[in-house]
């Protein structure tokens, strides 16, 4: 079963992603700060990550770069999805060099969510 | 026959008559005839020392004069010196310039013992004349002096260490200070040059300074006024000048010159506090703009993740992905969405204005773009909101037109006039959209069938916030931010955006820089 990692500390937002991607058929974890966030990658080895970008204690770059640099191979190559306010394209590159798979701008659709985060996975991973 | 001259007296008599070339010596013996003679007054006379050695005074001077001059000889052989002035005039004799001789004889004698006479004489016009004019300049400067608008003041100083002292001051003043000219403040100023009393410090130390011969000096300093108060001045003054006192003395002159400033210290007051005021009203705008544009990007921040959650929660419930609607949850539903993304434009709005406060830049991309395809693609975007009111589009669009730039920008600024047009033309109208290559600008002119725009509304559409009369009235929808976006992105493409109004309703006239010969295709096979 396709087991998703959502971070974010708003919790409005976390159970809007958790809900719209259990839908799909995947199995879903919510972590609500990025060391909690990078602590369940590490543990549950995911097969995503969608990850907000502003958190207390470790924002996204920061938990993204994090799993990069993981000796884990699995967590270190898993799909990063990230959250964010922030549109400008210095701001979007700065969330790629990081080492994102994909990013959303909020205010976002969950539609437009679900359709890169199943880009994201592998071909047959969910079930739309 | 001759009596030669005493031993040394020829050499005595050159070397005199050298030094003083306006005097002539002559020496006489008992005889009252000529022994030496050296001088002017010989070439005056046309004759030469030889013509006269050994002859009388009355064999030669003239006969007008003789007998005075022959006295004089005889008073001296007698052992009494005695002076006296002869006019001549030589114009008949010789064509020389006329004289007035001053004529002095004194006893003298002779190596044996013997009287003789030492005769001295000298012209005295032209002393006279240097006398003279030297008395006009003198005139002529007092009264200059004197009656100058600037108030003046003459200084002297004697040789020596002596501090300099007031000596004369102008009419101009005395009137700065209040007093009448003369000797009680002509004292009164030499103290205050001197001890600082009725004057500034600055004023002793220019005058010495002036007296140890450095030039182009003034001070600002200040002068006490009869009735207690200072009146600033600034001071120049003239390089030293060596020159006579009355009492033939010799002393150092200068003048000073002072200029009033208190206009002008008041003036630069008033200028200082004006500036002073002026940079605390700027500093204070430039917080107060700091600080608004810190509140709505923090604000906007806060704003667009709650938004998320609204929006996407709706969009959750319309789906029907949360169980089943009824038509009116669907039908209210609806209208909490449209009135969600409506807040959502809102804070987009505001946080793009956000960014542009803080310098940032609104051309995200400049690659080059084909405005009329970007046109059509804005019609595109506004084509739903158009047909809800049943608006017509009518597109005169001739591309290519290529500008550089951002074409996301350049589409939401069309997008953006487009929208506008739909929403203040009446149900049904048509909305105008043409796009084309203009004399060196590709031209972007979007027209409605709105009611215009009043002719002082003309000049503030472009402001931010600003909205209509019209507008307001009619509760359009809009934040009054848009056509500020518009302008600064045009703006930020080195363009202009304009607005006109007439009555089949409001044009908006987009101008951009064209592009001839775009990159991309610069150098591809024709």
């Amino acid at each position: 079963m396709t087991h998703v990692l959502v971070v974010d500390d708003d919790p409005a937002i976390a159970s809007l992603v958790a809900f719209k991607i259990g839908r799909l058929g995947a199995r879903v974890s919510v972590e609500s700060d990025g060391e909690a966030g990078l602590a369940a990658a590490r543990q549950l080895r995911p097969d995503l990550v969608v990850l907000d970008w502003m958190m207390p204690r470790m924002n996204g770059l920061e938990v993204c770069a994090a799993l990069r640099a993981d000796p884990d191979p699995q967590v270190a190559s898993v799909p990063v999805v990230l959250l964010t306010a922030k549109a400008q394209e210095s701001d979007v590159e700065r969330g790629f060099v990081a080492g994102a798979t994909d990013y959303v701008v909020k205010p976002f659709s969950p539609r437009e969510l679900v359709s890169r985060v199943t880009a994201a996975l592998p071909p047959g991973a969910l079930t739309p | 026959m001759t009596t030669p001259p005493p031993p040394g007296w020829p050499a005595l008599l050159g070397a005199l008559t050298r030094q003083l070339p306006d005097l002539t010596v002559c020496l006489f013996d008992s005889g009252h005839r000529f022994l030496l003679c050296r001088g002017t007054w010989l070439s005056r006379r046309g004759l030469t020392e030889a013509d006269v050695l050994g002859r009388t005074v009355t064999e030669v001077v003239l006969a007008s004069f003789a007998a005075d001059v022959d006295g004089l000889v005889a008073a001296a052989l007698a052992g009494r010196a005695g002076t006296a002035e002869f006019a001549v005039d030589y114009a008949a004799v010789t064509g020389a310039p006329g004289a007035v001789w001053e004529i002095s004889a004194a006893p003298a004698t002779g190596p044996d013992g013997a009287p003789l006479a030492l005769v001295t004489c000298r012209d005295v016009v032209g002393l006279r004349a240097i006398d003279a004019a030297r008395s006009t300049s003198e005139r002529r400067f007092r009264t200059a002096f004197d009656t100058a608008p600037t108030p003046m003041a003459l200084l002297a100083t004697a040789a020596g260490p002596a501090p300099a002292a007031v000596s004369r001051v102008n009419a101009a003043l005395a009137r700065l200070v209040g007093r009448t000219p003369g000797t009680r403040l002509e004292w009164d100023l030499a103290r205050a040059a001197v001890a600082d009393g009725l004057a500034g410090g600055g004023l002793a130390g220019l005058v010495e300074r002036a007296l140890r011969g450095e030039t182009d000096l003034a001070v600002d300093t200040w002068l006490r006024h009869a009735d207690g108060t200072l009146v600033p001045v600034s001071a120049a003054s003239s390089p030293p000048v060596p020159a006579t006192a009355p009492d033939g003395s010799e002393r150092t002159e200068l003048v000073l010159l002072l200029r009033d400033t208190s206009a002008e210290l008041a003036t630069h007051r008033a200028l200082t506090e004006a500036l002073a005021g002026e940079r605390r009203a700027a500093e204070h705008q430039r917080r107060l703009e700091t600080l608004r544009g810190d509140f709505v990007a923090a604000v906007s921040h806060e704003l667009r993740t709650p938004m998320t959650g609204i929006l996407g929660n709706l969009e959750v419930l319309l789906d029907g992905e949360a169980g089943p609607l009824t038509p009116l949850q669907a039908l209210m539903l609806a209208t909490v969405e449209r009135e969600s993304q409506r807040l959502r434009r809102l804070i987009e709005d505001l946080l793009t204005t956000a960014h542009l406060d803080s310098g940032g830049l609104v051309v995200l991309d400049d690659a080059d773009v084909d405005l009329a395809a970007v046109a059509a693609a804005a019609a595109q975007e506004v084509a739903g909101q158009l047909t809800r009111r049943g608006q017509r589009l009518v597109p005169d669009l001739t591309g290519p037109a290529w500008v550089r730039g951002d074409a996301g920008g350049l589409r939401g600024v069309i997008a953006e006039l487009l929208s506008n047009a739909a929403k203040v033309s009446p149900e049904g109208a048509a909305v105008r959209l043409s796009c084309g290559p203009d004399r060196g600008e590709v031209l972007v002119a979007v027209a409605d069938c709105g009611p215009g725009i009043p002719e002082v509304e003309l000049p503030h559409v472009f402001d931010r916030f600003y909205r209509t009369a019209h507008a307001g009235a009619q509760a359009l929808p809009g934040t009054g931010l848009g056509l500020s976006l518009v302008a600064h992105t045009v703006a930020a493409h080195g363009g202009t955006v304009s607005a006109e109004s007439g009555p089949q309703g409001a044009v908006f006239t987009v101008r951009l820089p064209a592009v001839t010969t775009p990159t991309h295709l610069a150098g591809s096979p024709a």
